[in-house]
């Protein structure tokens, strides 16, 4: 029996946790054999790793062909196809994978552009203050891609003049999901921003736009912008093939852009609003000051994903006749020379289009992380 | 001398619903005014009528000379000259406490940013928390919050400063440090129209109280009648039911 009324006068002894709950064995028990069914969960997950893996890495890595200038290096003794993967036949294509026709001597201009790129996505990260603001690396990109422009294009300056039909492979399939992102941003802002307008013509035009592309697949937007747009131009008048695809990717992606912003938009606290209207701010200064900087760090998410679908969906151009990775690894499976050979092509296009996706969603993280720091909510 | 604040027969409606009826009332320069009333009975929505964030739709309004209705050229720059303090704080949370109060200055005044940044070290250090200046307002307690949102309310140089139950959303303990702010501040001769339910806040500072209920002003007095011999009954009846009144 317990007094009533008490008052501690000595402290408890802290005691040291018990043996099952710490260490390596603890870790075991917590994570993998917590219970029977656990247990069993474990043992069944292993084996199927194994049973995958296996004979993945055997064919991937263990018995498969690194060198080789054709067919030949990938074949057994009888002249079949041997077991294991021909990489022999990706390095043989590898060039025109990344640059496709571009013309040898001029793909400098190639490199010089992927490196300035990732630069201006890395540096702010350095730069203190600034690291802090995301519109930082867009403005970098936005101004970075039409001098990319001039650069890959040439004509000018003493660049002779590469036609875009040249381009192709991994160059063209970035060129198109990059200037489709840095397109789609300010659309998409402006479109989320029209849609929560109180102005009934610009919500009203806003809704329209958003609601039809979002409701047509890329491929007809495609169509539309590479067969429809030139009927309408006046004679004489032309837009590169690979403009209009940018185009017709921008505004597809503007759609979906301007439906997650308005998500962002939503979430931001009328307070918000309200405070900063009391203080002075009209409209346009109150969303880029106090408005967007919020919402953008609770969107950064969802925009994420819609850029891996956009890279993902680049595919398409095939439909209007441009060359992207897609293109080339069907091409190269297609030459006599390398019969048979189609699935070490898909899965190393697959592999590349996994690599630029997973980069992509650390680079969210990162960047979530970072803007996370700056508020700390 | 003119009235800062004139409400001439002010109506509001939300939808069918009457908010606020028949309001008259004229605020005159460096005057305090506790507005005070049971929840739901509009002090908020007439309070936030004088900067705009509501609109009426009958009656005269004029803040300051401006006559508020959908003439009002350039709002930005009328609101600019009043300050507001919210319930719920308001802070923008991704700036510091410091660049809260130099943002506007800079964007709306084009003051240089040591400019900006002297001026609002000196609003935090009349509310306690220079100390405070590069944290975020997320990692300061509300009593704090609320004293930046104070110096931020100040920053603009604002003739008059509305507040909207400035302690209403703090824990009781933080409560006192904001009210001290509060009445320093009205001894600084600035005009202050203050809904609260602080009612010795109310006592000490103002020179008028206007208590409301049901969208109605129902009595206008001076804090020694109000408090010991209140002239309408439901102010009677309103005073019974506050604990520490």
């Amino acid at each position: 029996m317990t007094d009533r009324f008490f008052l501690r006068e000595t402290a408890e002894p802290v005691l040291p946790a018990p043996r099952s709950t710490v260490g390596a064995a603890g870790w075991l028990r917590a994570n993998l054999f917590f219970s029977g069914w656990g247990a069993l969960v474990t043992v069944i997950a292993v084996a199927l790793a194994v049973a995958i893996f296996v004979p993945l890495l055997d064919w991937a890595i263990v018995e498969a062909h690194w060198t080789g200038a054709t067919r030949a290096a990938c074949l057994d003794a009888d002249g079949k196809k041997a077991f294991g993967a021909c990489w022999a036949f990706i390095e043989v294509r590898f060039p025109t994978l990344i640059y496709g026709f571009y013309p040898v001597d001029e793909r400098w201009r190639v490199d010089l552009f992927a490196l300035l790129t990732i630069a201006a996505l890395v540096l702010p990260t350095f730069l203190k203050g600034l690291g802090r603001i995301w519109g930082v690396r867009f403005v970098a990109l936005a101004i970075l891609f039409p001098l990319g422009w001039v650069l890959l294009h040439g004509g000018v300056m003493g660049l002779p003049l590469v036609e875009t039909s040249k381009w192709g492979g991994l160059m063209l399939t970035l060129i198109i999901a990059g200037s489709g992102m840095i397109c789609s941003f300010p659309l998409g802002i402006l479109l989320a921003l029209g849609r929560r307008s109180e102005l009934p013509v610009i919500r009203t035009v806003s809704i329209a736009f958003i609601e039809i592309v979002r409701g047509v697949p890329m491929v007809t937007v495609l169509f539309m912008a590479s067969v429809m747009l030139p009927l309408f131009l006046p004679n004489g008048v032309t837009i590169d093939k690979l403009m209009r695809a940018i185009v017709g990717v921008s505004l597809f992606t503007a759609a979906y852009v301007a439906e997650v912003m308005r998500g962002g938009l939503q979430a931001i606290p009328k307070g918000q609003y309200e405070a900063a209207a009391a203080i002075g701010l009209g409209y346009w200064r109150q969303m880029r000051l106090v408005i967007l900087p919020q919402a953008m760090q609770i969107v950064i998410p969802g925009i994420i994903n819609t850029y891996i679908g956009l890279l993902k969906d680049t595919t398409l151009v095939a439909v209007i006749g441009l060359v992207d990775l897609i293109g080339i690894i069907a091409a190269a499976t297609a030459d006599p020379a390398w019969l048979g050979f189609a699935t070490e092509g898909y899965v190393f296009v697959g592999l590349l289009f996994w690599v630029f996706c997973f980069a992509m969603s650390r680079y969210g993280l990162r960047l979530e992380d970072t803007l996370a720091k700056a508020t700390r909510r | 001398m003119t009235p800062i604040v004139e409400m001439k027969a002010v109506h509001k409606w939300y939808g069918d619903f009457h908010v606020l009826k028949n309001l008259n009332l004229a605020i005159a320069p460096g005057e305090k005014v506790v507005v005070c009333g049971p929840s739901g009975s509009g002090k908020s929505t007439a309070i936030r009528l004088i900067n705009r964030l509501e609109e009426h739709q009958r009656g005269t309004l004029k803040v300051d000379g401006v006559t508020l209705d959908e003439n009002l050229k350039d709002i930005d720059a009328f609101r600019a000259r009043i300050g507001m303090v919210f319930q719920q704080f308001n802070l923008f949370p991704h700036m510091t406490v410091l660049e809260n109060c130099t943002f506007a200055p800079m964007w709306l005044k084009g003051l240089s940013q040591a400019e900006a940044e002297r001026q609002a070290l000196a609003l935090l250090d009349r509310v306690r928390i220079s100390d405070q200046a590069a944290k975020f307002p997320g990692q300061l307690s509300g009593g704090q919050q609320q004293r930046a949102a104070i110096a931020r309310a100040l920053c603009m140089e604002p003739m008059l400063l509305l507040f909207d139950e400035p302690t209403s959303a703090l824990d009781p303990e933080m409560v006192r440090e904001v009210l001290d702010v509060m009445v320093e501040l009205a001894a600084s001769g600035i005009t202050m129209i203050c809904v609260t339910h602080e009612m010795g806040f109310a006592r000490q500072v103002a020179d008028r109280i206007v208590f409301m209920d049901q969208g109605e002003i129902v009595e206008i007095s001076s804090p020694d009648v109000f408090f010991t011999a209140p002239r309408s009954a439901r102010a009677a009846a309103f005073l019974a039911q506050l604990v520490h009144a």
